[in-house]
């Protein structure tokens, strides 16, 4: 039997951020199609989804990984889980399957101890992204928005590692 | 398993770290504007532009436009295929010959790559 994540082609992963979220579009885990942020109202979650409906309708997805909220390690706010479970429902209205990956897989994947770290190894796996990567945050610093661009990547590449029988 | 985008510009001009306006300019062309429109498939660029692209991202056209590549490459196999019933049901000689010998070659191509 074929791995399924071997039978997963283009797949969309997404980061929200407090002001938008950011994405990745994999095909395969070596070929990194697309990247970047897309700004929202905090106020206006429908715009949000709008803005994943663009991307759904420009990449022609076989899936499409959110974080899973329900996990014990995610701190995401009220407004972002239910955010990305309207996404999540967005998504399957348009046929197209979704997978949650929680935060905590990403970094055993990759072996770091924070963000930062998997950004790092991001920037090191795509040449692109490199330029991009935020120099190391001090506990005082706001992340930069385009934080949320190397999560999506590294949540887009652990479904390709560790592909789950809810994939297919 | 989702199709081939019709095609990877965006892809390749990310990776080569270049903006759209640059693209532009090294198109010959004023603004971006134009690269967003072939980016997004609203537009489709001439053969000379697309010789170009090639030049910019060093990626032959038809893995810069691999969608598009494949809907035409399996339109023409089909085209091919009739052709090749077609001419073959007519009266056979040299010529005839010859020229079923090219359609077969691309009708295999077609059942060998599928």
């Amino acid at each position: 039997m074929t791995h399924p994540s071997r039978e997963i082609r283009r797949v969309l992963a997404i980061d929200p951020t407090s002001r938008g979220f950011g994405f990745a579009v994999l095909e395969g885990p070596e070929n990194l199609i697309d990247y970047g942020t897309r700004g929202c109202p905090t106020t206006a979650p429908e715009v949000c989804l709008k803005r994943v409906e663009e991307l759904l309708d420009i990449f022609h997805l076989d899936l499409v990984v959110l974080e899973d909220t329900d996990h014990e390690d995610s701190k995401r706010t009220p407004r972002i889980r239910k955010l990305l479970d309207d996404m999540e429902l967005l998504v399957a209205s348009r046929g197209v399957k979704t997978r949650r990956v929680p935060t905590g897989r990403i970094k055993k994947h990759f072996g770091a101890r924070n963000k930062y770290q998997v950004a790092v190894k991001v920037a090191g796996q795509f040449a692109q992204l490199a330029p991009r990567l935020p120099a190391p945050l001090k506990s005082w610093d706001k992340e930069p928005e385009r934080m949320a661009i190397f999560t999506a990547v590294a949540r887009g590449l652990a479904v390709f590692q560790h592909g789950g029988p809810s994939v297919v | 398993m989702a199709r081939k985008l019709d095609n990877y510009l965006k892809t390749h001009r990310k990776r080569s770290g270049l903006h759209q306006h640059e693209v532009a300019y090294l198109l010959g062309t004023k603004d971006g504007t134009r690269v967003g429109r072939y980016e997004l498939s609203i537009r489709e660029p001439t053969v000379r532009t697309v010789f170009a692209l090639e030049v910019i991202f060093n990626v032959p056209a038809k893995e810069l436009f691999a969608g598009i590549y494949g809907k035409v490459e399996t339109q023409t196999r089909k085209r091919a295929a009739k052709l090749f019933e077609r001419v073959g049901a007519r009266h056979q000689d040299k010529a005839v010959a010859h020229k079923l010998a090219s359609l077969r070659v691309i009708c295999n191509k077609s059942h060998k790559e599928s």
